[in-house]
């Protein structure tokens, strides 16, 4: 895969994964036996998009990224990678788990009838969405820093 | 009946093996930072896995380790224990130990890289 459809995809899929979160979200205020599968499906996919967005993230930061890197340190804006990119590569592997934690509550508990299982699942999908946001516009900002340092 | 009892095994699980997931996430940044001798050890896990990157290394290892702690707990009775001492007894009780192990990690994370950076 090129490196360009790679951090499109990236971008792309993140969005993706935080839309269809929220869209989950609102679902959860009114959970019943009526959107229940709803519920599962669209948060299940949600985290499908995010595993894969995740993936393709990882592989253009892993092989390709360190051109970038290196033009980005060397720029005016260096912190865009020593705070940015550092800070995110972190934080991003606690989705990895918190991911697997809310497919795991989404089908191994029955939000429609239990208020605190609700109170689970809005908190790890709040957590997610919120981190889907961080994370996209610390991407932008990495992207930026690449401009800063080509534009030199 | 007991809460404990109506709680799922495997969220139960999940939780306390995320929570270890959170501290060792942060010692292993802040080693890999501090001591080059930590990062040519993920370096090398990395390799294993077919990239010799340390991040690679990092996600590999705690997977392996999210994972073993898993069924660890879940097929023996130190998940019950563990959640007896840790008093995570609900699932409003999970709720807290998630947003806290991750407010807390994401904040040292964040301030660490801070002070690194400017």
């Amino acid at each position: 895969m090129s490196d360009a459809f790679l951090i499109l995809g990236h971008a792309t899929l993140g969005m993706l994964a935080g839309f269809l979160l929220v869209f989950v979200y609102a679902e959860l205020h009114h959970a019943s036996e009526a959107n229940i599968m709803r519920i599962r499906y669209l948060g299940t996919l949600g985290a499908i998009f995010a595993y894969i967005g995740i993936y393709m993230g990882l592989d253009f930061y892993l092989n390709s990224y360190g051109a970038d890197k290196a033009i980005i340190k060397a720029g005016d804006w260096d912190w865009a990678h020593a705070f940015f990119t550092e800070t995110k590569e972190h934080i991003m592997i606690l989705a990895i788990f918190l991911l697997f934690i809310t497919i795991l509550a989404l089908w191994k508990t029955e939000p429609h009838k239990d208020p605190q299982a609700k109170k689970l699942l809005f908190a790890l999908v709040g957590i997610l969405f919120l981190g889907a946001i961080f994370l996209e516009g610390w991407g932008a900002i990495m992207a930026y820093g690449l401009k800063e340092g080509l534009l030199g | 009946m007991d809460k404990s009892e109506t709680m799922d095994p495997w969220i139960k699980a999940s939780v306390i093996s995320y929570i270890l997931i959170s501290i060792m996430n942060f010692i292993f940044v802040i080693l890999k930072e501090e001591n080059h001798g930590f990062k040519d050890s993920m370096v090398d896990i990395g390799k294993v896995f077919g990239n010799e990157h340390h991040l690679h290394g990092h996600i590999m290892l705690l997977i392996i380790v999210f994972a073993a702690v898993l069924l660890l707990l879940i097929y023996t009775p130190l998940n019950d224990m563990i959640a007896d001492l840790i008093k995570m007894d609900d699932y409003q009780k999970a709720m807290y130990w998630i947003m806290g192990s991750t407010a807390i990690t994401s904040l040292i994370i964040l301030v660490y890289f801070y002070t690194i950076a400017f």
